[in-house]
């Protein structure tokens, strides 16, 4: 689990104030084998961590899961990112995130832009660096890090680089809504049609 | 029925039903073994512990304690419990 990872553990430890919030109870599908054994797994769990000042002002999200490498990477990140936010006053806050988060945005993170600068030239040589690309991983954890890279990543930096400040309290509807798709307020988590039947999307 | 797709229909029909049984139960139960199937996990073998991270009660006490200490909060979000085997 993550948060027995020893350089994770250490590095909490040592550069963070942590806290755990439950969002809501997650569904759990139980097998009763009748002699004491028990199976059980949750369905349509999900998480995410909020980096934050110290007033409570959103300063980066990871939605998600990812894997310790990763992760770590993203406490570097937000310990960087407050470091050097530490004496901004709020007035100017909400620029220098929107700024920091639309630059990441822009560079995708270190990988292509969004829209290439030279579209013929991408169009040519896209299925070739598609081709030498590396195949996906196949353990899920790793997996799982590179679909929140590429996809979530990029909608959890435009959230943030909106240009207004956020605390845990206005922000996670939103993250879990439009970056994880999970409606936090559906009683049934998206498991309606399964539960009750009918179409995808009831309540 | 058209004649002609009534004729290809039988014609297409297997001379021996297959042996499935309760295909009805096992259309809902299949996904839900193979959900299971990935990750079984004993609570009484793995049991979750949060305390290894020095985890405050609340985000706020986290927001009191960087507000001394300086460093950044971290508030980690989850459906469930990060104290449940199953989080």
């Amino acid at each position: 689990m993550l948060f027995s990872h020893p350089e994770i553990v250490e590095t909490l430890s040592r550069d963070f104030e942590c806290a755990w919030e439950s969002l809501r109870p997650v569904p759990r599908a139980t097998i009763d084998f009748g002699n004491r054994r028990v199976l059980e797994r949750t369905l349509r769990g999900n998480v995410a961590t909020l980096f934050t000042r110290s007033d409570g002002v959103v300063l980066d999200a990871v939605p998600g899961l990812v894997d310790a490498a990763e992760y770590l990477s993203r406490l570097d990140q937000a310990r960087s990112l407050h470091g050097r936010l530490k004496a901004t006053p709020a007035s100017a806050l909400a620029d220098a995130l929107a700024e920091h988060h639309g630059a990441l945005l822009a560079s995708q993170e270190g990988g292509q832009p969004l829209l290439p600068a030279d579209l013929s030239k991408f169009l040519v040589e896209q299925p070739v660096v598609e081709a030498v690309r590396p195949p996906p991983p196949t353990d899920s954890l790793a997996a799982d890090t590179v679909y929140n890279r590429e996809h979530r990543y990029p909608k959890a930096r435009a959230l943030l680089a909106r240009g207004r400040l956020h605390v845990p309290a206005t922000i996670t509807r939103e993250l879990f809504a439009e970056v994880l798709h999970v409606d936090l307020d559906d009683p049934y988590l998206g498991l309606a049609p399964e539960v009750l039947g009918g179409e995808v999307g009831r309540r | 029925m058209n004649a002609t797709l009534l004729i290809a229909c039988l014609a297409a029909a297997p001379a021996e039903l297959p042996d499935v049984p309760d295909v009805s139960k096992r259309l809902i139960e299949d996904d839900l073994i193979a959900s299971l199937a990935e990750v079984a996990v004993d609570p009484a073998r793995d049991p979750v512990e949060p305390g290894l991270v020095p985890w405050h009660a609340s985000y706020a006490a986290a927001c009191a304690a960087a507000a001394e200490s300086g460093k950044p909060v971290l508030l980690f979000q989850l459906l469930g419990r990060l104290d449940d085997a199953f989080c």
